[in-house]
């Protein structure tokens, strides 16, 4: 049911609509087979990758909060060579381009997961998670300094010719002082945002509830803040936007998509409902015929004019 | 695994706090096996919030009728939410989740130990295995907080209370009812659900008498399908899934931290 009103171009792969799942929230795409198929998705997005297995943070890692929720899983993953023998056979059965999402402790555990995953050609992009603490830096976030977040998107640029996504955290002063350096470090596409970084405490034992103390922040909650970095970010590069944070029906992936976000993502707005994804394209295929709207591009950064 | 909206049959309100509702869903209760769980939306069609669904162990199953019955304690606005629903409405639900119980052929003379509300799933076990010998050790803070007393004894499973104040059968603890009870029953294999102390004291008792069994754990949950690993569980193989690798575990491999 391909419908090229919704088809859109990022960092030069064709997808057939602009709806990604957001990383860590659809594993490598299996679990959500009852309700629907990868091929659902414009591209998948992957859980994070790492060079070895990480074993995550200890529990609780999750806790709602208002309109949102709190998460410290911790990038639990098994590893590329894992990756490689369980999920890349299942995602290789389905017809929608593979993203996927690499994590790391330091610039060459970045670059050593890429260059594994480099000549796997069901993988068709890589997209950086630059919230990982820096090993080598005190353990400070790649992505909140422009000039770490650059060094490691340059090292990975030479390690691939695929398409380089860069995924920014919102935990930081101006977000488009990391968004230029990453672009002209040589990423094709940005993400954002990741999650902000918060935290709740348990009355009764007087702890925090999180077992790693601090979790990001995700869900309705963090919608306008990430809407507004989006059109930020959108003013302050050329490359492509693809755009998330709290997205819950197909009129917030609109609105991040007028902001300037050529493709959005879904993420924990899946844990309210399992089947929204196919909701989100539905209420999109909906709009663009009420407006009499010829293709979704011509919606992007609409609200800037 | 399927979402669908669910029709409530009936809703009971069975004590301070708990309810009983019985959902027309049938494929759904088509599926469903003893200690398995539904997702229950706890927001409405126009809210996200509560955003997540809330994880409810399923207490009776019946196919014939394309129902499953729950029994909930309201703990927070998710529950809270959920519990004003009334008959006639219908409620967005996803399931059946999780493993459920495995009962071994060998398993005779069955403990099941419940903490609280930790009795439903424990209850859809024995109503599954007639031929079985269970006999139920149900604990809680005070005679209103053991539920469904009357199905336990239709259902023909002996049971022995214990409560924290005394109102009802033991004063104390219900793992202390268990291992007085076991030196003269003589168990062969135990099953308990109920909170963390409990299940840890549980596992104790059983490695003391080299019992085998399980446990069925809660825990924190986002997405309900095994995607997020935000409800796993430190167990002997690692972390582990609550959601679909458990929630019921073999008794020795959940580690519980002190």
């Amino acid at each position: 049911m391909t419908d090229p009103r919704l088809q859109v171009n990022v960092a030069g792969l064709v997808l057939k609509n602009p709806l990604l799942p957001a990383s860590g929230t659809y594993g490598y795409g299996r679990e959500y087979l009852p309700f629907f198929t990868p091929d659902l998705f414009g591209a998948v997005v992957t859980k994070g990758v790492s060079t070895i297995p990480w074993v995550g943070n200890p529990p609780p890692r999750v806790y709602e909060t208002p309109a949102g929720m709190l998460n410290a899983i911790g990038l639990q993953n098994p590893g590329v060579e894992a990756f490689i023998s369980e999920a890349i056979p299942f995602l290789e059965t389905y017809q929608t381009p593979v993203i996927v999402n690499v994590v790391g402790k330091t610039v060459e555990e970045y670059v050593a997961v890429v260059e594994r995953l480099d000549d796997i050609s069901v993988v068709s992009g890589f997209e950086l998670n630059i919230s990982c603490p820096n090993v080598k830096e005190g353990g400070i976030a790649f992505g909140t300094q422009p000039d770490c977040a650059a060094q490691v998107t340059a090292a990975v640029r030479k390690a691939t010719r695929k398409p380089l996504i860069v995924k920014l955290s919102p935990n930081v002063t101006d977000i488009t002082a990391i968004a230029k350096a990453v672009e002209q470090a040589g990423a094709d596409a940005l993400s954002l945002i990741n999650t902000l970084l918060g935290m709740a405490i348990d009355l009764r034992s007087r702890k925090p509830v999180l077992g790693n103390v601090v979790g990001g922040l995700s869900g309705p909650a963090v919608k306008p803040v990430a809407l507004r970095m989006v059109y930020q970010v959108y003013q302050a590069v050329s490359v492509p936007i693809i755009g998330m944070g709290g997205i819950c029906s197909a009129a917030d992936a609109l609105e991040f998509i007028m902001a300037g976000a050529t493709a959005v993502a879904v993420g924990t707005g899946m844990f309210h409902d399992p089947m929204l994804p196919r909701k989100i394209l539905d209420g999109i295929r909906e709009f663009l015929q009420e407006e009499k709207v010829e293709n979704i591009a011509e919606l992007k950064g609409i609200a800037h004019r | 695994m399927k979402q669908t909206e669910a029709l409530i049959l009936e809703r009971t309100a069975l004590g301070p706090g708990y309810y009983y509702y019985r959902l027309l869903c049938p494929e759904l209760a088509d599926k469903a096996k003893p200690g398995q769980f539904i997702e229950i939306k706890a927001s409405s069609e126009e809210t996200l919030d509560p955003l997540l669904s809330r994880p409810i162990s399923i207490y009776r199953i019946n196919p014939e009728e394309g129902s499953l019955a729950v029994i909930f304690k309201t703990v927070g606005r998710g529950t809270r939410r959920i519990a004003a629903l009334q008959r006639g409405n219908k409620v967005s639900v996803f399931g059946p989740v999780g493993n459920g119980f495995m009962l071994p052929e060998e398993a005779g003379r069955i403990a099941l130990i419940a903490g609280g509300i930790g009795m439903p799933p424990l209850f859809s076990l024995a109503e599954r295995y007639p031929e079985k010998d269970f006999t139920l050790f149900y604990g809680g803070r005070s005679a209103t907080d053991l539920l469904a007393l009357d199905a336990w004894e239709q259902l023909g499973v002996p049971y022995k209370l214990a409560t924290d104040d005394g109102s009802a059968g033991f004063h104390g603890l219900v793992t202390s009812l268990f291992e007085r009870e076991h030196l003269a029953a003589s168990f062969d294999y135990v099953i308990a659900c109920g909170p963390k102390p409990m299940l840890k004291a549980v596992q104790q008792l059983a490695a003391r008498f080299r019992l085998p069994g399980a446990i069925s754990l809660e825990a924190y949950m986002a997405c309900g399908v095994g995607a997020c690993l935000g409800c796993t569980c430190a167990t002997s193989k690692g972390y582990r899934r609550v959601c679909v690798d458990g929630p019921v575990f073999e008794i020795s491999e959940v580690t519980f931290d002190d």
